[in-house]
Parts: structure tokens; C-alpha cells; sequence
């Protein structure tokens, strides 16, 4: 399966090149939603998300002569949404302020085991939960941000996670890591931060 | 669970999509002239990699080109190995291509179709009673196997080795079965397709496909068109050009081998002379290639060149598989054309192959949608004539 895709963004690429616009319309539609997750699991939102992926997909297009077809596509043009991602996050300005930690904050399993609890409350509070992991996530580094969400988040396997920043497996490892130990700290002061972590890991 | 559950990708309106799209590729047409650039070598990475892939790809390629659209799904896989032979998996068969050596995989009918261009292949085969047979085809021979091992040679010398059970080598009608320990081998021959250049195919052509269908000598000469009589007869004055046309040279009738018609009849007269008209419409040659085998060199140009030399190549590829009579391999090749190269020199020539493959079996839908292909993209064609025929059998 994993061959005929390839032959297939072969034939796509070819087609893109000779100017051919389905092409990159198809290009485009084949490729989208996976370039927008990843955009969203490493970003938290879709904040500025038209821009983005704007940039990402204009950059696969002026790109697209140096793919070197023996990588697959996919890859390829994930890295550069990642590439995007990473210096969205560096020049950004300060991330918005976060409401500030509640603390009679009821935590996600408490709320779960309260009988009469509604659908819609557990909702809103998984929603607080991953608000407040990427309200911790914006006070790391970039780089750590980035391999942390690639690996943790999007469940991308850590030499796919350095294929994609272009940085080792050993440095990878340790960005996760710190980005892991940033986290469980900043868990330590929030409850519901704390529920979201540990139900991460039974 | 894990944090990707928990964290679920909130969707964009369908809008902001389209917003997106337009764009991204209005960007992409500015840049028109940056962008556009074929890459030959994007192909011969692509059969590299493909060595390396190995046998999911080839095998999910099953299917016999029974659909009439033009997919690459059902394109052949085409291995080429460099100075370094490889070892490919094809589902349970196990190939080892040996150095400098070429060859397509395809899938026809749940088989495994291997196309030898040149150099050596060893193949371990496991017994496969349930399943269609693995052939290998080296010019006119073809080895056919349901489980064995054995490898063959391409070169000056065709050569079938078996170390384990027995295949069949076929070629010209004769049949012999070669066992374990035994080896057979005999002169490769030119193709049995000789290649001209164009416009002046006719006879060669005929040659090519009366040589295919065991006819004998390829002397078809006038045999005249019945079809074009019988334009003519119904429509004045828009005839002549098309008779003149379709009376000179034209290949042998496989049919009734007269190919005489009455030129008056209906219903199944009617089909009978339209399927004698479809076969009597030369097939253009694809682009001369000097010595050696064609199929090698137009898979070169098709890997290696650019633009419209890359484009005569996959031409010629089709060509050749359907001058040895391979009309699924060809198929492939062609469809493989429409999408590499929708606006290819050789159009006209590759959607008219592809309604003489198709009507190959009758008059049934696929057969009337190539029709169809060739009628929108050339109403004015030489043979839109025939193909409009062909819609209107239903």
C-alpha cells in the first residue's frame, strides 16, 4: 500500500510540475488535513491557522522540484509544516494571558465519578484540561514545544519526531524529556493539569 | 489514553478551506514558470525506491485494469537496478534481480506479470495451486510458474534455469516443460513489434499484429475497409477523404480473412463490420529506436528523459506489450500515459490503442467509454468516424 501511494505522489508531483492546477489542487486536498492536525496539536488551536497553512502549502509548491522522490511526500511536507510551526512559535508575540489557576478546581475525575455530572460538564472540563496543557506549553522553548507536541500529542514515533525537526534522536529525546519535566512542575500547582498528565499514563 | 485522544483537532468551515485552496494555488500559477519543470530523474529515483519497496506495493496493485479510469493504482511497477542487484519480496515469492537489470511487476488477475528487459532474475516461488500463475516474459518467451525456483536471463541468449519443481517455456506456440536441474535456453530473437517511424506504420504494424495473432504472413495488403464503404454510403459527401484513407494498406482481418462485407446489413452485420473497421485502422508506430530491444530503450526514455521524449517512450512501452499481444500491459501503460502526460504528442494515437484493446471483446461499456475518451478529445480525429459508430452500439 505504502508503494502504490508513493508511485501515486510520484505521478501527483510530475503533474503538479508541469503546471497542471488540478494537481495542486489535488495535492493540496490529499495533504490538508493532516498538515492542519499537526499544525493543531503542535500550536493548541487555530489561531492564525489560514496563515499557515497557507505558508505551508506555497512553500511545498516553490519546493516541490527538490523533493527527491525517495522520501515519501508525506514526510516531506510535513517537515516543512513543521518548519512553520517552529518559526510561527520562535517570532510570535507573548501568548495571550491565561485565566489564572482556580483553586478549588474540580478535578476531571472527580467530576466524572459525580453521579448526576453531564456530558457538557466533562466536556468543558477535558477543554480546561487542554487549555491549561498548552497554556504550560507555551512558557517552554520552541524546539522542546515542538518535539514534545510531535511525539506526546500527535504519537509520532521519536526518530520520526527528528526526521522532522532535522535534529538527533539523543537531542530529540532530551527535548521531550525536559518538555515532560517543565510539564509534570507546572502539574504540581494545578489539579486539572495534574488529572489530564496522569490519566495520560494509568 | 493517550494525550492525541484527549486533544481532538477542532475542523475548519469548508469555507475557509476553499479560501485557503484558492490561494495556495493562485499562488502556484503565478509561479508557473518556476514550477514547471518535468524531472526525469524523479522517475528513476521512483524506480530505485521502488526496488527497495518491494512487494506491498506490487502486490496491491492487484486488479486487472478491469475500470475505465486512468488511475495509477493500476500502473505497472518498473524495477531498474544499478550496478547492484536487489532482492524484492512479491508476496511470497521471493525475486533477486541482479545487477543492471530491468523489469515490470504488474498484477493481472491476481498473477504476478514480470517483464524482463534485460539482465537476470532468480525467483523462488512458492507453490501457489489456488492462485493465478507467475509468469516471466523475455521478448517472446514466456516462463510460467505456479511454484518452483528458477531464474531467468535476458541478454543475446534467453536462458531458463531450474533448481527446484518445473516451469513451462512458451514461445511461438511451442510449449516445453523444463524440470529441476535442467536448463533451457535459445537465440533472443528482435521483437516480435519492429518499430518505424510514424506515418509510415501501416505495414509494419500489420506485420507486427498478424505476426501476434498466429496469422501467418503479414501480406494483409488491400484489405479493404467495409466500415468506410459503408460511411460513405450513408453519408455523402463527408466519405470520400475517409475511403481513400481507409483503403491502402491495412492488416490482416482476423476475422473471415476476406474481409469482405456487404456493407448494406444491420444489427450484428453491423457489429461485425465495426469491429473489422476498428482492426483495420492502423496503429501509429511509437518513435524509431535503433537496435536492440525496443522495450528497454523506450523504458529509458521514459525514466531518464524529459518532456516529450519521455513521453514518446511511455508511448512506445504501451506500443510494444501490445504488439506482443500483453493488451493488459499495454492498457496499463497507456493509462499511465494519460496521466503522466494529458496533453502528450502521442494523444490521439494513445486513445485510439485504447479503443482498439477494448473493443478487443465486443461492444460492451468500456469499450464504448474509450470510444467515447477519443470522440470528446477528437471530434475531428481521423477515426471519429468509427468511434461515434462505437458509442451508438448500445
Amino acid at each position: 500500500v505504502a508503494t502504490v501511494a508513493y508511485v501515486e505522489d510520484v505521478v501527483l508531483v510530475d503533474r503538479c510540475l508541469e503546471g497542471e492546477e488540478a494537481a495542486a489542487r489535488e495535492l493540496f486536498r490529499k495533504h490538508r488535513a493532516r498538515v492542519h492536525a499537526c499544525l493543531y496539536r503542535v500550536l493548541g488551536g487555530n489561531r492564525d491557522m489560514d496563515d499557515l497553512l497557507q505558508d505551508v502549502f506555497i512553500q511545498v509548491f516553490q519546493s516541490l522540484k527538490s523533493w527527491r522522490a525517495e522520501a515519501s511526500l508525506a514526510t516531506w511536507i510535513d517537515r516543512i509544516a513543521v518548519r512553520v510551526a517552529y518559526r510561527y512559535l520562535s517570532h510570535r508575540k507573548a501568548a495571550p494571558p491565561t485565566l489564572e489557576l482556580v483553586e478549588d478546581a474540580v478535578p476531571i475525575a472527580l467530576v466524572n465519578a459525580t453521579a448526576g455530572a453531564t456530558v457538557g460538564a466533562r466536556k468543558a472540563m477535558a477543554r480546561e484540561g487542554v487549555r491549561r496543557l498548552y497554556a504550560a506549553l507555551d512558557r517552554l522553548p520552541p524546539a522542546a514545544r515542538v518535539a514534545f507536541a510531535l511525539h506526546e500529542i500527535e504519537g509520532r514515533a521519536m526518530a520520526e519526531v527528528a526526521t522532522l525537526t532535522g535534529a538527533s534522536v539523543t537531542a530529540t529525546k532530551l527535548r521531550v524529556w525536559r518538555a515532560r519535566r517543565a510539564l509534570v512542575a507546572a502539574a504540581a500547582a494545578d489539579p486539572v493539569l495534574r488529572e489530564m498528565l496522569e490519566e495520560r499514563e494509568p | 489514553m493517550s494525550l492525541k485522544d484527549r486533544v481532538s483537532v477542532e475542523g475548519l468551515e469548508e469555507e475557509r478551506w476553499n479560501r485557503i485552496e484558492r490561494e495556495v494555488v493562485a499562488s502556484v500559477r503565478t509561479r508557473g514558470d518556476v514550477v514547471r519543470a518535468r524531472r526525469g530523474w524523479m522517475w528513476a529515483a521512483a524506480a530505485g525506491t521502488v526496488v527497495a519497496a518491494g512487494v506491498i506495493g506490487v502486490i496491491a496493485l492487484s486488479g486487472t485494469g478491469t475500470g475505465t479510469g486512468t488511475g495509477t493504482g493500476e500502473a505497472p511497477i518498473v524495477v531498474a537496478t544499478d550496478a547492484k542487484g536487489t532482492t524484492i519480496d512479491l508476496g511470497g515469492a521471493k525475486a533477486i534481480a541482479a545487477a543492471e537489470t530491468s523489469f515490470t511487476v504488474t498484477r493481472p488477475g491476481g498473477g504476478v506479470d514480470i517483464v524482463l528487459a534485460r539482465g537476470r532474475i532468480d525467483l523462488d516461488v512458492p507453490h501457489r495451486p489456488d492462485r493465478a500463475p507467475l509468469v516471466v516474459h523475455a521478448g517472446d518467451v514466456d516462463v510460467i510458474d505456479v511454484g518452483t525456483v528458477f531464474s531467468v536471463t535476458r541478454g543475446e541468449v534467453v536462458s531458463v534455469e531450474v533448481e527446484e519443481g518445473e516451469v513451462q517455456v512458451a514461445r511461438g506456440g511451442r510449449v516445453a516443460r523444463v524440470a529441476a536441474g535442467q536448463r533451457w535456453s535459445e537465440p533472443m530473437v528482435a521483437s516480435a513489434a519492429p518499430v518505424k517511424a510514424p506515418a509510415v506504420t501501416a505495414n509494419a504494424d500489420a506485420a507486427a499484429v498478424a505476426k501476434d495473432r498466429g496469422a501467418g504472413s503479414a501480406s494483409a495488403g488491400a484489405v479493404k475497409d467495409p466500415l468506410a464503404r459503408k460511411h460513405v454510403a450513408s453519408a455523402p459527401g463527408a466519405g470520400s477523404a475517409k475511403a481513400e484513407r481507409a483503403t491502402p494498406e491495412r492488416e490482416r482481418d482476423e476475422g473471415s480473412g476476406t474481409g469482405t462485407s456487404t456493407g448494406t446489413g444491420t444489427g450484428s452485420d453491423v457489429i461485425m463490420d465495426l469491429a473489422r473497421a476498428i482492426r483495420a485502422e492502423p496503429i501509429a508506430a511509437a518513435v524509431r529506436v535503433d537496435g536492440g530491444d525496443p522495450f528497454a530503450a523506450y523504458q529509458d526514455m521514459m525514466l531518464h528523459a524529459t518532456g516529450g521524449t519521455a513521453s514518446q517512450g511511455l508511448y512506445g512501452m504501451a506500443r510494444t506489450r501490445f504488439a506482443a499481444g500483453a493488451y493488459d500491459d499495454a492498457m496499463r501503460w497507456l493509462d499511465a500515459y494519460l496521466d503522466r502526460f494529458p496533453r502528450g504528442g502521442d494523444m490521439e494515437a494513445v486513445l485510439w490503442l485504447r479503443v482498439r484493446i477494448r473493443c478487443q471483446a465486443g461492444f460492451d461499456d468500456r469499450c464504448r467509454e474509450a470510444a467515447q475518451t477519443y470522440l470528446d478529445r477528437y471530434p475531428g480525429g481521423h477515426r471519429a468516424h468509427i468511434a461515434e459508430l462505437v458509442t451508438n452500439t448500445r
